[in-house]
């Protein structure tokens, strides 16, 4: 089944700003004003700005070819535990809680290239309801599961997002989010194949790491997800 | 300390529009995909391509490609010649019904597809170098200071530099001649005069016979000396 969450509307940015102005401390959710009726919402943890990503009446891959080599995970990379010493390098980022529905299901050493060099590697978590194995990460978005990537910060974070997008003339298909205090982008993605889902994917850096999620799922649910790390 | 208890999460306002993307069947006369095993940082075909007509709404296209296997969303570069209706029904690639052949590039940044058309060949146009490569060394791509990037070349032309494909190599590529929304064995119109990969650290070399497979409806002939092999393909 084909879904589609091409387009959402967060908050306002004059909220955003309020929160701000309310003194509100990013990161750590704290204010220093007990006095709001309203609960006080630090940047990137309270409501977020109005954002519109139109879904794009005509864009996809070409043909199976343009569609790229996938391998499943389990093929392409190494099965580990988030605990694992061979995944030390990224020091993991552990969610407090799955996406509403799923579970962690698991955990995978993926590299960028066949050099296998550690800042080459991802770190990937799937939360889903069953195996990964198996799948590769479009089948994976497929299933409705999600996916966490993160490596050593090697300089893809939401600027960088942003930028290579405008390089290839997509730039709308992003949008700047805040995820507790670092900017994220959020890109509507297209789907890999004639049946396959259009996934969001959320871009961003923490200054340690560079992190993504990506999820057939209504993108707030995913900025959400995100800011549990660091709200 | 976490802020879990912030009540203002994002209240979010949904619209869930349908999807309008047009998709084709594909017939491919070949393809070339697959694992080898090795470092792979560049990749050259040389196309012979022929006259033909493309029906309304057939797209045929002779990509070679360098696909990046991540996590972040099975990136790739390709770079060929195409007619017919635009590739990936992007609207940056116009179609072309016209005699000639237009040099495209295209490929997948951060899970979003994108095509850019260079120049039209001739519709029998020989020779044509068109070759997908990791560039020398940092700040190579203008305006860019970062990792090399991948360039794309025709006729030894660079044509683009892609900055934004962070990736030194591959062992995933591939090469072929397929249609759109055509049929199986109609005509592909291209020759590979010669099918070329680059290893990191090394020279182009040519590209094992053992890695050509067809589909139903089309002949490949492996043609050459071994020291210039090129792929034939017919219906």
């Amino acid at each position: 089944m084909k879904r589609d969450f091409g387009s959402l509307r967060v908050g306002s940015t004059a909220l955003a700003t309020l929160a701000l102005l309310a003194g509100c401390v990013a990161g750590t959710g704290q204010s220093s004003t007990s006095a709001s009726v309203s609960p006080p919402a630090a940047l990137g943890c309270g409501p977020s700005t109005v954002v519109s990503i139109p879904v794009p009446t005509s864009s996809g891959p070409l043909t199976t070819l343009g569609g790229s080599v996938e391998f499943a995970l389990s093929q392409a990379g190494i099965s580990v535990a988030v605990s694992d010493s061979r995944a030390s390098y990224v020091h993991p980022l552990v969610p407090p809680a799955a996406p509403a529905g799923l579970s962690p299901v698991a955990v995978y050493l993926v590299p960028w290239s066949p050099n296998g060099a550690v800042p080459e590697t991802d770190l990937v978590q799937v939360f889903g309801t069953k195996a990964a194995d198996g799948l590769t990460i479009d089948q994976i978005l497929n299933e409705g599961d999600w996916i966490l990537g993160e490596s050593p910060a090697r300089g893809l974070g939401a600027a960088e997002a942003l930028r290579d997008l405008a390089k290839v003339g997509k730039q709308a298909r992003a949008a700047s989010v805040q995820v507790g205090a670092f900017s994220a982008t959020l890109i509507l993605q297209d789907p890999s194949n004639p049946a396959g889902v259009r996934p969001f994917g959320l871009y961003w850096s923490d200054g340690g790491r560079d992190l993504y999620i990506r999820a057939a799922a209504p993108s707030n649910q995913l900025v959400d997800f995100a800011r549990t790390f660091y709200c | 300390m976490r802020a879990v208890g912030l009540a203002m999460l994002t209240a979010a306002v949904l619209a869930v529009p349908a999807d309008a993307g047009v998709y084709g069947s594909n017939t491919g006369a070949f393809t070339n995909d697959g694992s080898y095993g090795l470092t792979i940082d560049g990749l050259a075909t040389f196309q012979m391509l022929h006259q033909l007509t493309v029906p309304s709404g057939v797209t045929i296209a002779h990509p070679g490609q360098v696909n990046f296997q991540t996590a972040a969303g099975g990136d790739f570069l390709g770079l060929g010649t195409y007619k017919g209706q635009g590739p990936g029904q992007d609207p940056t690639c116009s179609s072309n019904y016209g005699t000639g052949w237009t040099v495209y590039a295209d490929g997948r940044v951060l899970g979003v597809y994108f095509c850019q058309p260079f120049q039209v060949l001739s519709g029998n146009a020989q020779s044509q170098s068109l070759i997908i490569q990791r560039a020398a060394g940092s700040g190579s791509c203008p305006g860019d200071p970062g990792p090399p990037g991948w360039i794309v070349e025709w006729q030894l032309v660079e044509l683009e530099c892609f900055s934004n494909l962070r990736f030194s190599s591959t062992q995933w590529v591939s090469a072929g001649a397929e249609n759109v929304g055509g049929t199986t064995g109609m005509a592909i119109g291209l020759s590979y005069v010669q099918l070329q990969f680059r290893q990191s650290g090394h020279t182009y070399e040519y590209w094992p016979s053992r890695y050509v497979q067809s589909d139903p409806g089309y002949t490949i002939t492996y043609t050459g000396t071994p020291a210039k092999p090129g792929v034939l393909i017919a219906p």
